[in-house]
């Protein structure tokens, strides 16, 4: 069974298919940089990423697809889900051989496939942008942590930039360990300490100590309307929790403490 | 922002929440991105509330002290309550603060009557102009409209808001005059006017200089009670029906009763809030506005009721046996969208899907076709048994689909043209019967296989253009 293995980037996947075809042979398996080889892995051929390569494949994909078409692509990269790749890698490879526009056929299943999990990872994002809480810190940053299924943060970037462009704020991916930081329109990467990575996945929140003055008052008025808002005559908690499932409640300013 | 403010907010709130009406949905603002594409006409939700209503904006009211004495309302003079009213500085600045820690989307503003209807648009007005000019606020803000306002005060209020609203509360003019005494129709429907003519006044004047200020760009939106008075749901959707042949009415809300005054004796004494009702009513008016249904085919003369058992399509499929089978890759996509279990996404995907190829019962399923209940109305699925489920399909019999459906003794496959419209009701009560007691059973869900500790996640792709997705 012949694999490639190929750097964890979507460009470096890119210069896969394009190793692919310039072997005339395809491969089986995708393995990432320094992952294991299962015992099944037979041959295995070692892509190395180029800006070359990957941008003649990049090229050929915008001639073949819309550029919805390349979302989608794109969000099936950032799903993260396993075997992904390799969807992806047969999902292009089929797009690149197809004589005309394949990419609305919903009757051949790569396509229907990479529709499908595209949907999966934008409804992600799409609940993030309601579910994103953040926090004002003494130094006046707003700070949010998520843990996200699907690896959204990069897809969150533009709505905030965009929202709250005087701000200085900061989404943290608490799974995936990294964080992005907002001032005047730029972007930076972000890291945290380690008292603060403990404290975040503990309790989800920052500690008191590092919040700004008024944070916790206001914190406690949001909780108190939240709580308010509902009316008892129409409790119905399964479907509060089917709208909003429990794995986003961590990081809430209005869920339960001690969650 | 106080203790004080803290207490004013929850009784405030617990005075807005019976207002079913919040969603942001409708345009983007200049400053906020202006999505293309669905989603972003649905509104963002941020939480949703214990009773699983999505919260989009801050719901509050002003003041709920009221010169009025509406039945139905907790806020009316005749009740005891704590009465308080919102600082318009406080209102802004708790706004804004809930704002910037994407708590919510917007504002949706309403108020009980304090001294005149006049007076207190004027206070909320005064809210706006320091949330919009002092604040410089770019969200969202709902106003509810106070019945009887004046005509150039609701002017004020929709250059300053996205959406108006003005609460019908109680279909029939009779019953509104004996719930809410203070109230006509006139006094719900001049204003409701007033907004629509200032809609349409704005959509002119855009088109002749781009620049000129807009005018509740997300047009208005409507409430009516349900249960509180006797008017059949008939009723209630051809007036519905007659209120979106209008230009500027995006939505209207149907809101159970929740019977909060019970020593009314002129309110029906209600068990529990009209749920289901409530429900069968919006899939209703979904119907009319996505599903192209008009008021009359939802409920004909016979029928002054929507059935509470079953959604008004299937009732609708079910009085129309002659409609169906209906044929998925050649019906035209109106007819598709009339077949019970195939909502809008995945009509428009076998639409989409046709084009190119057969679309095949194992197709559709993937396409999120609800096939246990789509089976009885489509045509030609039986035929494709070889094909598509790998083992041939006795002749008469329904294809399988794996579900609960096909262990039920006496199933007969078929189409309801072949099995009558009385079988087909019934296997499908059947059907969402045993759905309902799986739910129950809590069948438990895999655990999902954690990526944590994998180190750090995938890199997004360098290209900018390409992350930047509608809203
Ligand atoms: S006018 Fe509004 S707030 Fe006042 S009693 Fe009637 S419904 Fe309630």
């Amino acid at each position: 069974m012949l694999a490639f293995r190929y750097p964890r980037t979507f460009e470096g996947l890119l210069s896969a298919v394009f190793d692919a075809y310039k072997l005339r042979s395809f491969p089986e398996m995708l393995l990432e940089e320094g992952e294991i080889a299962p015992l099944t892995a037979g041959a295995c051929h070692r892509v190395e990423h180029t800006a070359e390569k990957s941008g003649r494949v990049f090229a050929a994909l915008q001639k073949k697809l819309s550029r919805q078409g390349l979302q989608k692509a794109m969000l099936v990269w950032l799903s993260e889900e396993a075997g992904s790749d390799f969807l992806l890698f047969s999902y292009i490879r089929r797009i690149i051989d197809a004589a005309q526009l394949l990419e609305l056929d919903l009757t051949d299943p790569l396509v229907l496939d990479v529709n499908l999990l595209a949907r999966k990872v934008a409804c992600e994002r799409s609940k993030l942008l309601g579910f994103v809480r953040f926090q004002k810190t003494a130094e006046g940053v707003y700070f949010a942590v998520i843990a996200p299924r699907h690896n959204v943060l990069s897809l969150l970037l533009a709505h905030f930039a965009d929202r709250f462009a005087a701000e200085r704020w900061l989404i943290y991916d608490l799974k995936r360990r990294c964080g992005v930081f907002h001032q005047a329109g730029r972007f930076h990467s972000a890291e945290l300490d380690a008292p603060a990575l403990r404290e975040l996945e503990k309790s989800g929140r920052l500690p008191v100590g590092r919040l700004a003055a008024d944070e916790a008052l206001l914190q406690e008025v949001w909780r108190s309307y939240f709580k308010s808002i509902a009316i008892q005559e129409r409790r119905n908690p399964e479907l509060q929790r089917r709208l909003m499932p429990r794995r986003y409640w961590k990081y809430l300013t209005e869920a339960p403490n001690g969650f | 922002m106080n203790e004080n403010t803290l207490k004013k907010l929850k009784i405030l709130a617990e005075s807005a929440k019976y207002d079913a009406a919040c969603t942001s949905s409708g345009v983007g603002r200049a400053n906020t991105t202006g999505g293309v594409g669905s989603a972003a006409s649905w509104g963002c939700c941020h939480s949703f509330s214990e009773d699983g209503r999505c919260i989009s904006l801050l719901k509050v009211l002003f003041t709920n002290h009221c010169i009025y004495d509406c039945a139905y309302c907790v806020n009316r003079r005749s009740n005891d309550l704590p009465r308080v009213a919102f600082g318009v500085r406080e209102l802004a600045e708790l706004t804004i603060e809930f704002y910037r820690r994407n708590y919510i989307e917007g504002l949706f503003l309403s108020s009980g009557v304090l001294r005149g209807p006049d007076h207190t648009m004027e206070l909320i007005i005064r809210s706006l102009r320091e949330l919009r000019g002092a604040l410089r606020f770019n969200g969202y803000i709902h106003v509810k409209c106070i019945p009887g306002a004046d005509a150039a005060l609701i002017r004020q209020a929709g250059l300053l808001a996205d959406r108006l609203s003005v609460n019908i509360e109680i279909p029939s003019e009779a019953n509104l005059k004996r719930l809410a005494p203070e109230k006509d129709h006139d006094s719900v429907y001049k204003p409701m006017y007033h907004i629509c003519k200032g809609v349409l006044e704005n959509r002119e004047e855009r088109k002749k200089y781009r620049s000129a200020p807009s005018f509740a760009p997300a047009g208005q939106s409507t409430q009516m009670i349900i249960g509180a008075s006797d008017e059949c749901d008939r009723d209630i959707l051809q007036l519905s029906s007659r209120l979106y042949e209008g230009p500027a009415l995006k939505r209207v809300f149907y809101s159970g009763f929740v019977p909060v005054n019970a020593y009314d004796s002129r309110l029906p004494a209600l068990k529990a809030v009209p749920l289901v009702r409530e429900n069968r009513l919006y899939q209703a008016d979904w119907l009319m506005r996505f599903y192209g249904f008009a008021a009359g085919e939802i409920l004909d003369g016979a029928q002054p009721n929507l059935d509470l058992h079953l959604d008004p399509k299937i009732a609708w499929a079910l009085r129309h046996p002659e409609f169906f089978p209906v044929d998925a890759n050649r019906a035209e996509y109106g007819a598709i969208l009339r077949v019970p279990g195939i909502g809008l996404r995945s009509a428009r995907r076998i639409v989409q899907a046709r084009r190119y190829n057969r679309v095949t019962p194992e197709h559709m399923k993937r396409m999120g076709v609800v096939m246990s209940r789509a089976r009885f109305f489509l045509a030609d699925l039986a035929g494709l048994g070889q094909g598509a489920w790998g083992a041939p399909v006795p002749s008469g019999r329904a294809v399988k689909l794996g579900n609960a459906w096909d262990n039920l003794p006496g199933l007969r496959g078929g189409t309801i043209q072949e099995l009558g419209p009385d079988y087909v009701r019934l296997a499908l009560l059947e059907q969402m019967k045993r759905g309902r007691e799986k739910k129950k059973a809590g069948v438990p869900v895999p655990a999902q296989l954690s990526l944590f500790g994998s180190g750090s996640g995938r890199a997004a792709p360098t290209s900018e253009s390409l992350l930047a997705l509608p809203v």
